[in-house]
């Protein structure tokens, strides 16, 4: 580590990028963007997932020692399920950041790409020598993204934070729970942690599209405090309004009234919302509600506001009459948004509008057998996004290194 | 645009035409609106529907729809006129994205296909963000951020299994889907080259899926129905654990072994440390719950602060469970600068920083439904009899159309 702080920039050597796979090329709006991943655990890794969706070339430096999400359970036929789905698409090459012998190979990657992509504690790739100053010194067109837990400055700088813990600390906790009951974490399924990630992938998109314009790069920074807290805007919003911190309001809003879950004659719950005056009214003529004079006051949201309970009361009164079923193709035709929740054995990708618009797609391992994944995010009409497939670590290494000696040899250094 | 300040002003002379309502589309044009884009915000008269909900409010205006339409224009057009099409199109004509909510059946109905748009304006990055998406079995169902978090299961990892549903209190699927319609734009606006006019779209159901892709792969039959994601809906509610004064979150275990000893042993747990589940880091990590539950009681005994300070001091993580009045006072955020005070009002810093320092939060007012109707059209080369009208066709609300009060004015003072 001391060497590598002497480390000169400018002494890289000649940017080398190992020639894309033959086949199938890139159709996604950022073909031709190529990427270096130096990320590990999820924010990191999906946002460079992402990035390939986009049809960016994206190589990812795998350490020796594994990346440490590989730990978390559970497996696929052997391997872990969330270190392939935030792995696709890309080229692996195993080398190890911490050992110095393999920087020259990992600088003279960063010397031909466009972005660079790290979630290290902050300060740990500046250590490193591997950070934005020495790698802009050779290529000042890159764009590089850091992602570090708590910011890069203050008393908890470089200290790191899984996703409850971004929970806890961002006030996002502090907004779920029972009405009136203890705060709680929204249990493991790392919302907080792949927002941040899409705060990482927007930092990244900012950087292109700035660089278009400018021809440099720039070093753009986003962090798990920020992204938990960028989840919540509108709450803040209300905070800095009020001066009143909200907190859990079970199901339903302090600020869209009515909105929340209410149980039908099967026992079966269903989200019920009026958002507009036309869904208010629409709501209170398929109630059969419009004779009840107390709610006929109640015109502006404001006032239907100040009666939430009576009005919440009510509706779960009618609600409790007719099943589910009912509710939920009577409303929404009348212009009122309302869906069941599904059953917990009931899984949102076996629903036929989330086959049928791609949000769910099987990928193919090719040693591990498929696995299911989240499709792309958006479509492009002419330029469209790709999901590519999962890999074991270090699938690329030979290919990528051998491309490396050999542009090495044949370019007089 | 100086070089200095080339990231925050990355899309100066952008034009963006938004129709969206509610948090999603708004938000991708605020995150639009902060890199420079000029955004013209179309509404109806009485004006985007989270206009009507609060309070609390800022200037009248519900504090989230204050807080995502700064720094952009207001013009009200009835989209339901075929004279309020016609003026819209004729705004896409002299823009560079047109931000919408339209499903595919929607677009055909009011003649604002692909196909229609680029007929209008072939550079048009044409972005539709919705609810549950453009095409599909739910496409024409509308949909909030309850019924989107509803549809997409969120709301199994809250509460308790048998218990009255919980949703999470943050608009998680607004936001997200705001930013994957950001992405959208982003990214066709990004790619080498002159912009390729194009239809793009997301929704907030695609958002939610895609952060979900984690809980996705877990799920799809693994080989052994182990580790916390597979287990997570039938867990017990996660309020972290109890300290003398409140709550911290602490969910793993130290990195050094002899850090660990010294902790419990300072803490008074040195049974904790006898007990065999506990013995070392492979015991410990599928022993967490149980490991929290032995803790609780000396956990009890300290004061949040003093208990993270104990537990960062040996190599651990911990954060105290924070309101957001908490999170805003904390040292960390200030020393961050992530809450900024403009016009009397404060606002969050946008969410990510450039090396230049040159992205900074909107600082304008908020407008006022149609506040810049005139202007816009004006620049848009509308005469003054064009908008009369347009007036007498109901296209565009009358001058003297009663400001539209959503909120309490008394309420309305910034905190």
């Amino acid at each position: 580590v001391q060497q590598m702080q002497e480390h000169e920039p400018g002494t890289a050597g000649h940017p080398v990028w190992p020639a894309p796979p033959i086949g199938e090329q890139p159709t996604g709006p950022l073909a031709g963007v190529k990427v270096l991943d130096l990320t590990a655990y999820a924010v990191g890794p999906w946002a460079a997932c992402n990035l390939a969706q986009l049809g960016a070339d994206v190589v990812r430096v795998d350490p020796p020692y594994g990346d440490p999400i590989r730990a978390v359970l559970p497996r696929k036929n052997g391997e872990p399920t969330t270190y392939m789905s935030c792995t696709l698409g890309k080229r692996s090459v195993v080398l190890d950041l911490k050992d110095e012998r393999d920087h020259a190979t990992v600088l003279r990657l960063a010397a031909a790409a466009d972005v660079v992509l790290e979630n290290s504690r902050a300060g740990t790739m500046d250590r490193l020598g591997l950070g934005y100053g020495s790698l802009s010194a050779t290529n000042p067109r890159l764009v590089y993204c850091s992602s570090s837990s708590f910011g890069d400055a203050g008393p908890m700088a470089g200290m790191g934070s899984t996703d409850p813990q971004g929970q806890a600390f961002s006030g996002f906790a502090s907004g779920n729970g029972a009405e009136g009951g203890e705060p709680e974490v929204l249990r493991y399924i790392a919302l907080v942690d792949l927002g941040t990630s899409m705060q990482l992938l927007n930092a990244v998109l900012v950087g292109l599209v700035a660089r278009k314009r400018s021809g440099v790069g720039q070093h753009l920074r986003t962090s798990q405090m920020e992204g938990a807290m960028g989840l919540q805007m509108t709450r803040f919003a209300e905070f800095f309004a009020s001066g009143t911190p909200s907190g859990p309001a079970g199901s339903g809003s302090r600020t869209l009234v009515p909105s929340r879950a209410l149980r039908c004659s099967d026992g079966v719950w269903v989200s019920l919302t009026a958002h507009t005056a036309e869904a208010w009214q629409a709501l209170c003529a398929t109630l059969h509600l419009t004779d009840v004079e107390w709610l006929a006051s109640l015109t502006t949201h404001e006032a239907r506001a100040e009666r939430r309970e009576d009005v919440d009361k009510l509706l779960q009164d009618a609600l409790s009459e007719r099943p589910s079923t009912w509710w939920t193709q009577v409303l929404p035709r009348n212009g009122v948004p309302c869906v069941r929740l599904r059953s917990l054995d009931e899984k949102p990708e076996q629903q036929e509008h989330v086959i049928r618009n791609g949000l769910v797609r099987r990928v193919a391992h090719p040693v591990r057998g498929t696995v299911a994944v989240a499709g792309p995010m958006w479509r492009f009409e002419r330029t469209p996004a790709r999901l590519g497939d999962p890999e074991l670590p270090g699938a690329h290494t030979e290919e990528i290194l051998g491309q490396i000696a050999d542009a090495s040899a044949a370019v007089p250094s | 645009v100086t070089a200095e300040s080339v990231v925050g002003g990355a899309l100066e002379g952008v034009r963006v035409v938004d129709t969206t309502q509610g948090v999603a589309g708004p938000y991708c044009s605020h995150l639009l609106a902060t890199l420079g884009a000029e955004v013209v915000k179309v509404e109806p008269a009485d004006g985007d529907w989270l206009r009507h909900t609060g309070p609390p409010y800022v200037d009248g205006t519900p504090a989230a729809a204050y807080q995502l339409n700064r720094g952009k224009r207001s013009v009200a057009l009835d989209l339901d006129t075929a004279a309020g099409t016609t003026v819209l199109l004729r705004l896409l004509r002299d823009s560079d994205v047109f931000l919408h909510d339209l499903t595919e059946e929607g677009a055909a109905a009011r003649g604002l296909t692909p196909e229609e748009l680029r007929a209008v304006n072939p550079h048009l990055v044409d972005c539709s963000v919705t609810a549950f998406g453009e095409t599909g079995p739910w496409a024409e169902l509308p949909g909030t951020e309850l019924e989107v978090q509803s549809t997409g299961g969120v709301w199994r990892y809250l509460g308790a299994v048998g218990e009255d549903p919980v949703r999470v209190g943050a608009d998680v699927t607004g936001i997200l889907g705001g930013c994957a319609a950001f992405q959208a734009v982003l990214a066709a606006l990004a790619a080498d080259g002159p912009v390729v006019g194009q239809h793009v779209s997301t929704s907030q159901l695609a958002a939610l899926m895609g952060v979900n892709t984690v809980m996705i792969a877990a799920l799809d039959d693994p080989d052994t129905w182990d580790g916390f994601h597979t287990n997570a809906a039938t867990y017990p509610r996660d309020h972290g654990v109890s300290t003398a004064d409140g709550q911290i979150y602490w969910g793993q275990p130290l990195r050094s072994e002899e850090k660990w000893v010294a902790f419990c042993q300072e803490i008074g747990a040195d049974d904790v440390l006898e007990d065999p589940r506990f013995v070392t880091r492979e015991t410990r990590m599928p022993n967490q719950m149980a490991l929290r539950q032995a803790l609780q009681p000396y956990f009890s005994r300290y004061g949040t602060e003093e208990l993270v300070e104990k537990v960062v001091r040996s190599d651990g993580i911990a954060v105290p469970l924070q309101d957001h009045r908490a999170v805003v006072e904390h040292p960390q955020v200030a020393a961050l600068g992530l809450v900024v005070e403009a016009e009397g009002m404060r606002t969050l810093v946008p969410p990510w920083r450039a090396g230049d320092d040159s992205i900074q939060p909107l600082t304008a007012a908020s407008p006022q439904v149609g506040a810049d109707t005139a202007a816009v059209l004006a620049a848009h080369g509308f005469l003054p009899d064009e908008l009369d009208q347009l007036v007498g066709a109901r296209a565009v609300p009358a001058p003297d159309h009663p400001q539209q009060q959503t909120g309490n004015t008394e309420q309305g003072a910034a905190s």
